[in-house]
């Protein structure tokens, strides 16, 4: 049926907590009702309008924008887009009224509305009363015949007097009244819903909301006959919308955004510049002569970026790793920019794409018609530096931070939902962690809950509970993705201020960016990336040896050999117990083996059942086959085994009938599976066209699980290249210069996998002098010196331990310390006063020992530590010395144990020099006939054994059916340990309690590799403490 | 010579988490400092602790290990509660009796010259745990010569321990693990990196440098355990409640002799009162009819007394309005009573705001005379449903009107409503149009004419829902019904009567 009315005020759940609809479930009633058009306007913003312009499109409906501004004397305006000037002004006064507030508050005056007046049409909305008269009257004069009052009638008794008021508003300002329901969601029963977000919002109880809740159930989005039937006595209000709608013309699709255009030299236009850039980098990266390969690539991507003038982009990406070499911040690109020469030309990227056989397309693709993604990884310590950078470069008009919508998820969801209804926080704690534990449903968790309510509530509970989740709950920041305007970027979205100071942010997320094709730079902070700077300094200075990640000798055999071994705590992207448990597997002799490595240890390639094939071809085991002859190129380089997403797209062209944009849908769709569980579309045709090229429906359906695998997570090649080129470059360094590579990480750390405990361990396992923190000696970072025994430790340099590990200590304590120094002082007593750092900070230092050049052994340093704070409130000099009193006789305290050396160094200083705190039980634990982790290891496949170890790693991934993980440790090394969901569940509480665990079972042994199936798990009768490191414990 | 006893109750809120909640008994229990996730757990059960959880840890990561974990929050009355109870039984075996301050849980009790009563000490003690077992608590106890002494062996000893000899107990204290004593976690963990393990090293710490270096808590104790609190028991007086009564053989059903009799009863109660300095709160008069039947009331005068005259005024009304359905068998009068502050104090407040004063006692008169809940207000609630938009709360005492609140109300004037208690319902219309109006008694068969609505009222979905289409329908007598259609009842009901 159709009808003339449009409803013209529709919140979404994208007024974040005011609405209950997704955009799209409203568009999809507007489309059943029969309405020919819809306005979304979300509260002081445009936050849902990429979404609802989607499925718009989908759904045939045209999409009106706009957004219902708060104005400061408490009332609202709808604000209607006629066309692309009114969106900017839209844009620029939501821009407005968000940039002066904090983040979340957005305010608005009229005076501001009626300056960004033009093009946009508005409706009185709430509290008409509250507006003065002379502000109608200027309204009138800003939206000559564009403005109108609301009429909303909602069953409500307070209507009457609202509307007695309105009409008579409409008559003495002449302004037209419209049908207008304040629509907040598709459905009535989304009512409660409703309800339960209103409380979140204002943080109350259902029980005590009262008045805050809406009266009844009539905001829904009404059918044309309830909507004739409501304003039947004024028929002219409901034709009013429909005339309004027809004026409202814009639509997302209009957004030309065009990237900003670099500062030129003289004489050249962008793609000229762009040429000369890439020329001269070809220079730099294949020396004067350029294979003829790598000549016609680059004239090819030329080409096709000057046609989709892209230029700028690439332009602007030189310029931003122009700086970072200026500033010396270690960065590269990663994902699919490396399939780029242009990119590898401009030093963007590292990888040689003409060698490595990369999928240009993947990248950029005339049939496609999106901006190129480039990704740069930059040195997590630097990478607000770089941020700054573009802020300033480009001014904050035309540098914008992408969102992230933070959404309900089943914690959440539980967490607030349940408070609401009033259950006890406890309860609700226990059930979310349950549910998440088991990954079962709430329904089947409550039962073992103490949420002590009523049947009903829990009911309730249940689903309320589904019906949130997804549901926006605020706005965050993405990690690294900005968006560059030529033109303000407030002209094409609103931006908002972010919690962190000195950031804005638009009111998109990265999905929607993509999905109005908009350019996106990703500055992502990495670890390794700051670790190799640090080794690359120290080589420097240490050994005078000038590297960089381009000029690390290539191939080398004996870091090869190293990785064979799975010696790789603390290798980029190699270190985990998974990827430690591949490496000897898969046994990597080239780069090209660790792009594999980085590539096969992920949920995709398992989940697709493509490991074991790949591994068996290669060693020889199953012969290299493939289903179709015309795959051979495709999947030569994989032994005919699809590993990345580049092959997939290329299988799906050769063997299925793709098209290379159809391909690149796929690509897109695996990448949004899990959001859109938009690949099920793909099954069909797939299977369809690759039986029709005579490929087994075996293969093609393994085919199929693999894309599926993938949108859950897999690499595309370029990615893994970029990623393989990190992790050879960290383990080259390992191999041969360990102390510089420990040294870095340490320095680099929180970083990478492990603990600065575990990585002491393993640098004392290859040999390392680590050297205690001391006041007088150590720096903030970690320092390489010469070894306080070069008989024991050869030639190679000791670790210093730096002060930034001791508790609690800071960069500015540091500085006191290094003022203490300066002053020089001789006793405990004097460093006090030099410093005056906080009492808690003393008692650290006392008990990690780095007091010891001061004279006094920890527990005395401790005792006298313990009055220092009092000592520093006192402003009289006179008393300063009956506070901390230096002729206070030495108490004699009991001397440390070995052990407890050991765990105050790690409670104080998150390592230990002195040793592994199992270190000193290793008699007894020999005793009862428990082995080390290196004994462990030598044991043949099939032995029993028992040993007892520290929890460093408990892992159930998620594609291994509930096996759990468990990494133990002890001074000697690693024991990898499986659990079977049967057993696990037997001793579930055993293996989650304690810290130092006890396990027994069979060592499987194959390939190097060493596994313990656990069959009993226990708590070893030796009481020993872990030290206070969390265990990694995740899915 | 000196038996002192200690009574020790472990985990005493979990003792009282568990006694409140019996369906725990056999889970993982652990008592928390809020009801929050973040909630730090104080105590726990054997349940939990061999899980694996710790005091201290947060509720949230104590569930990642024991996902059955219960937890439940003690206040501090529920604790002083539960220390009365204790109390009331240790009575029945000393008279003195003191709770330790700094620990909840924890009772001094004179044990001298019981073990005549009760054969031995050993008897007394076996005794005296029964009785609390009976009340579901679990106890330690220790008899011995100082606190200190009876204290670290009601912790220490699981079973009950009796010192004989001062030198005994001294030894006994001094190589207890200090872990015993009950110290916040933070100085624990200080002394225990001191190298500071037994109560003997941590008497020998000096006393200065205890002072300079720990918490006021931690002074205490270590002067506690020096055994510098020698001073005798500071028990709690006992003393019975004064309860006057009389019986009645044979019945009596003159309600005129009854208050002749309560009169007399009252001089007593009066005198006692005034003996130990106190003033009646509250009157509680209980009447026990030959049936069996047992009337209790309470009459609050408006301040708290002693004046004869005023609580005879109260009880005379209260009574004057009784009509018992059967012969008198026993009256009983006892009071609640606080303390009087100084009489100097007392004229201070006497003649304060003379006319609000004269108020609040006839306030008390009319309670008197007609129930205790007479004297109401309405508040008004944040609610849609009418009936729901304001209570009736009990007022003490007049407040006077400002002129501004005057001046608001006059403001705020609107429509009169006068509603029913809750609304009438009509007959159920069982699937027949709701458009057809019901006649209710109170419109009288009159013509109705829809004067406003439908306005819709849909709420409290989370308890019983209530989906309600109201409308103002206008009687032909000119008055305005307001009435409403209960869609979930199906039924029509008045609201009440709009002017």
């Amino acid at each position: 049926m159709s009808s003339s009315f449009i409803p013209l005020w529709c919140k979404t759940n994208y007024s974040f907590l005011e609405g209950a609809s997704h955009p799209d479930e409203l568009i999809l009633r507007c489309a059943q009702n029969g309405y020919a058009s819809i306005a979304i306007t979300d509260r002081n913003g445009v936050y849902g309008i990429v979404r609802a312009h989607v499925a718009a499109k989908t759904h045939g409906v045209k999409l009106i924008i706009g957004s219902e501004m708060t104005v400061a004397d408490e009332s609202t305006v709808v604000l209607l887009v006629k066309n692309r000037e009114g969106y900017a002004n839209l844009c620029r006064l939501v821009s407005q009224g968000r940039l002066r507030n904090e983040k979340g508050v957005c305010s608005v005056s009229w005076e501001e509305v009626c300056s960004y007046n033009e093009d946009l049409i508005a409706i009185i909305a709430r509290n008409a009363g509250a507006i003065s008269h002379d502000v109608y009257k200027f309204l009138t004069e800003a939206f000559p015949g564009r403005i109108y009052l609301a009429l909303p009638r909602h069953y409500e008794e307070s209507d009457i007097p609202e509307e007695a008021l309105r009409r008579y508003l409409s008559i003495k300002f002449s302004i037209p009244l419209i049908a207008a329901t304040e629509v907040l969601y598709h459905d009535r029963s989304r009512n409660r819903l409703q309800d339960v977000l209103t409380c979140i919002r204002e943080g109350v109880l259902l029980h005590d909301a009262g008045q805050l809740l809406t009266q009844n159930a009539e905001h829904d989005l009404k059918n044309p006959a309830d909507i004739a039937k409501l304003y039947a006595d004024i028929p002219e209000a409901i034709e009013l919308t429909e005339q309004i709608a027809d004026q409202c013309i814009f639509t997302l699709d209009e957004l030309v955004y065009r990237y900003p255009s670099e500062l030129l030299p003289q004489g050249f236009t962008t793609a000229q510049w762009l040429e000369e850039l890439t020329l001269k980098g070809a220079e730099e990266r294949y020396g004067s002569v350029i294979s003829e390969s790598a000549k016609s690539q680059i004239v090819k991507e030329l080409k096709l970026i000057e046609q989709l003038d892209y230029c700028g982009y690439f332009l602007t990406m030189w310029d931003i790793v122009q700086f970072c070499k200026d500033r010396s911040v270690l960065c590269q690109g990663r994902g699919s920019a490396a399939n780029s020469i242009v990119c590898y030309c401009l030093g963007i990227t590292a990888v040689d794409p003409v060698q490595m056989d990369l999928l240009f397309e993947r990248f950029l693709s005339r049939e496609r018609a999106e901006p190129p993604d480039i990704d740069l990884d930059i040195e997590h310590r630097r990478r607000e530096e770089v941020i700054q950078h573009m802020y300033e470069k480009y001014g904050r008009d035309r540098a914008a931070m992408v969102a992230n919508v933070i959404r309900y998820r089943r914690k959440s969801a539980i967490r607030e939902v349940g408070k609401v209804l009033g259950l006890p926080s406890t309860g609700l704690d226990m059930l979310s962690k349950l549910t998440s534990f088991r990954g079962g449903s709430v329904e089947e968790v409550l039962k073992e809950t103490n949420l002590s309510c009523d049947a009903d509530r829990l009911v309730l509970l249940t689903e309320l509970i589904q019906e949130i989740r997804d549901f926006p709950r605020h706005l965050s920041i993405h990690p690294g993705g900005f968006i560059l305007g030529s033109e303000p970027i407030y002209h094409l979205v609103p931006i908002e201020n972010a919690t962190m100071p000195e950031r804005t942010v638009i009111q998109w997320d990265k999905y929607d960016v993509e999905e109005l094709g908009l350019f996106k730079v990703d500055l992502l902070g990495l670890g390794a990336m700051t670790q190799l700077h640090y080794a690359f300094d120290l080589l420097q200075k240490q050994f005078g040896k000038n590297l960089s990640m381009a000029t690390i000798p290539k191939e080398d055999s004996k870091t090869f050999d190293m990785l064979c071994e799975s010696d790789t705590v603390g290798v980029f992207q190699v270190e985990s117990r998974a990827q430690m448990g591949m490496l000897p597997r898969l046994r990597p002799r080239t780069y090209y083996d660790i792009v594999i490595e980085v590539s096969i240890v992920r949920p995709g390639p398992i989940a697709g059942g493509m490991v074991h094939p790949f591994l068996k071809r290669r060693h020889g085991e199953e012969e290299v086959s493939y289903p179709h002859p015309s795959l051979e190129p495709v999947l030569k380089k994989t032994l005919g085994v699809p590993l990345f997403q580049e092959q997939v797209m290329k299988l799906a062209v050769t063997a299925a009938g793709y098209t290379p944009g159809e391909a690149d849908q796929l690509r897109r769709d695996m990448a949004a599976w899990k959001r859109q569980g938009s690949i099920e579309r793909h099954k069909e045709k797939l299977i369809k066209g690759m039986l029709a090229n005579d490929i087994k429906r075996e293969f093609a359906e393994q085919v199929f699980e693999q894309i599926r695998g993938f949108g859950e997570y897999g690499f595309p090649e370029s990615h893994a290249a970029s990623f393989a080129h990190i992790a050879y470059c960290t383990a080259w360094l390992k191999c041969h210069y360990p102390e510089v590579f420990t040294c870095a990480l340490l320095n680099a750390w929180p970083m990478g996998f492990y603990s600065p405990a575990t990585i002491v361990q393993d640098g004392k396992r290859h040999g390392i002098e680590f050297l205690q923190v001391d006041i007088q000696k150590s720096d903030w970072y970690c320092l390489l010196e010469e070894p306080s025994d070069s008989t024991r430790y050869g030639h190679r340099y000791a670790i210093r331990m730096g002060l930034r590990f001791i508790r609690g200590l800071g960069e500015g304590d540091f500085e006191s310390i290094q003022h203490a120094r300066d002053n020089s002082f001789s006793n405990l007593e004097e460093f006090i006063k030099l410093t005056r750092l906080r009492s808690n900070i003393l008692q650290n230092l006392a008990q990690s020992g780095a007091l010891a050049s001061v004279g006094l052994d920890r527990r005395s340093a401790y005792w006298k530590t313990l009055v220092s704070d009092e000592y520093q409130k006192r402003d009289d000099p006179k008393k300063r010395n009956a506070i901390v009193d230096v002729s206070e006789p030495l108490l004699k305290f009991s001397d440390l144990r070995d052990e407890e050396r050991i765990l105050w160094d790690h409670a104080f200083a998150g390592h230990s020099t002195n040793g592994h705190p199992l270190e000193p039980y290793r008699n007894q634990l020999a005793e009862t006939g428990l082995p080390d982790a290196f004994t462990l290891n030598q044991n043949k496949a099939g032995s029993k054994v028992s040993y007892a170890g520290f929890v460093i790693c408990r892992q159930i991934p998620e594609t291994a059916n509930g096996v759990l993980f468990i990494t133990l440790e002890d001074e000697s090394g690693f024991v990898n340990c499986i659990v079977w969901k049967r057993t696990f569940e037997q001793f579930r509480t055993v293996i989650l309690a304690n810290t130092f665990l006890g396990v027994s079972g069979k060592i499987q042994a194959d390939k190097g590799v060493v596994y313990l199936i656990v069959q009993k798990a226990w708590k070893p009768k030796l009481n020993i403490k872990k030290p206070p490191h969390q265990s990694r414990d995740f899915r | 010579m000196v038996r002192m006893a200690c009574v020790n109750l472990p985990c005493f809120s979990l003792q009282l988490l568990v006694k409140k909640n019996p369906f725990w008994k056999d889970m993982p229990v652990v008592v928390v400092t809020e009801d929050k996730p973040s909630g730090i757990i104080l105590e726990m059960n054997k349940r939990a602790r061999d899980s694996g959880v710790i005091t201290g840890m947060r509720y949230s990561a104590a569930l990642t290990i024991e996902p059955r974990l219960h937890a439940g929050v003690v206040m501090e009355e529920e604790i002083a509660a539960g220390n009365q109870e204790v109390i009331n039984c240790l009575h029945d075996f000393s008279p003195e009796i003191e709770p330790f301050s700094l620990y909840p849980g924890v009772f001094w009790v004179n044990a001298a010259g019981f073990e005549r009563l009760y054969t031995n000490l050993s008897g007394w003690i076996d005794e005296l745990q029964n009785r609390l077992e009976d009340e579901n608590f679990v106890s330690r106890i220790c008899i011995g010569f100082t606190r200190f002494g009876s204290f670290i062996g009601a912790k220490r000893a699981k079973h009950p321990l009796i010192f004989y000899s001062r030198l005994e107990e001294e030894r006994y204290s001094r190589f207890t693990p200090l872990t015993l004593l009950p110290m916040s976690p933070k100085a624990a963990h200080q002394l225990k990196d001191l190298g500071i393990e037994t109560v003997g090293a941590f008497i020998s710490l000096p006393d200065g440098g205890v002072k300079q270096r720990f918490s006021k808590d931690i002074c205490t104790w270590h002067n506690f355990a020096s055994s510098k609190q020698r001073y005798p028991l500071q028990h709690l007086e006992f003393r019975e409640k004064y309860i006057g009564s009389r019986n009645f053989q044979p019945e009596v059903k003159n309600l005129q002799t009854i208050l002749h009799e309560f009169r007399e009863l009252l001089d007593h109660l009066i005198t006692d009162v005034m003996k130990h300095n106190e003033l009646i709160h509250a009157l509680i008069f209980r009447i026990v009819l030959e049936s069996g039947e047992k009337i209790e009331q309470t009459i609050s005068p408006a301040k708290p007394t002693v004046r004869p005259a005023v609580i005879y005024r109260l009880l005379s009304l209260r009574l004057n309005g009784f009509t018992v359905s059967a012969g008198i068998t026993r009256i009983e009068l006892m009071a609640e009573r606080i303390e009087q502050h100084g009489t100097q104090e007392l004229l201070f407040h006497q003649n304060h705001n003379r006319s609000q004063a004269d108020g609040a006692e006839v306030f008390a008169m009319l309670r008197a005379e007609l129930g205790n809940n007479s004297v109401q207000i309405a508040r008004i609630k944040s609610e849609y449903q009418p009936e729901n938009q304001f209570e009736w709360i009990d007022v003490e005492s007049p407040k006077l009107a400002t002129q501004n609140d005057v001046k608001k109300q006059q403001q705020k004037q609107k429509m009169v409503r006068r509603l029913y208690r809750s609304p009438i319902s009509g007959a159920k219309l069982n699937g027949q149009v709701k458009e057809r109006f019901p006649q209710f008694s109170a419109m009288k068969d009159q013509q109705l004419l829809i004067s406003g609505g439908p306005y819709k009222i849909q709420t409290n979905w989370w308890e019983r829902e209530s989906v309600r289409d109201y409308y103002y329908l206008h009687g032909s007598d000119d008055t305005l019904h307001w009435v409403f259609y209960d869609s979930l009842d199906k039924t029509w009901k008045f609201q009440g009567i709009v002017s």
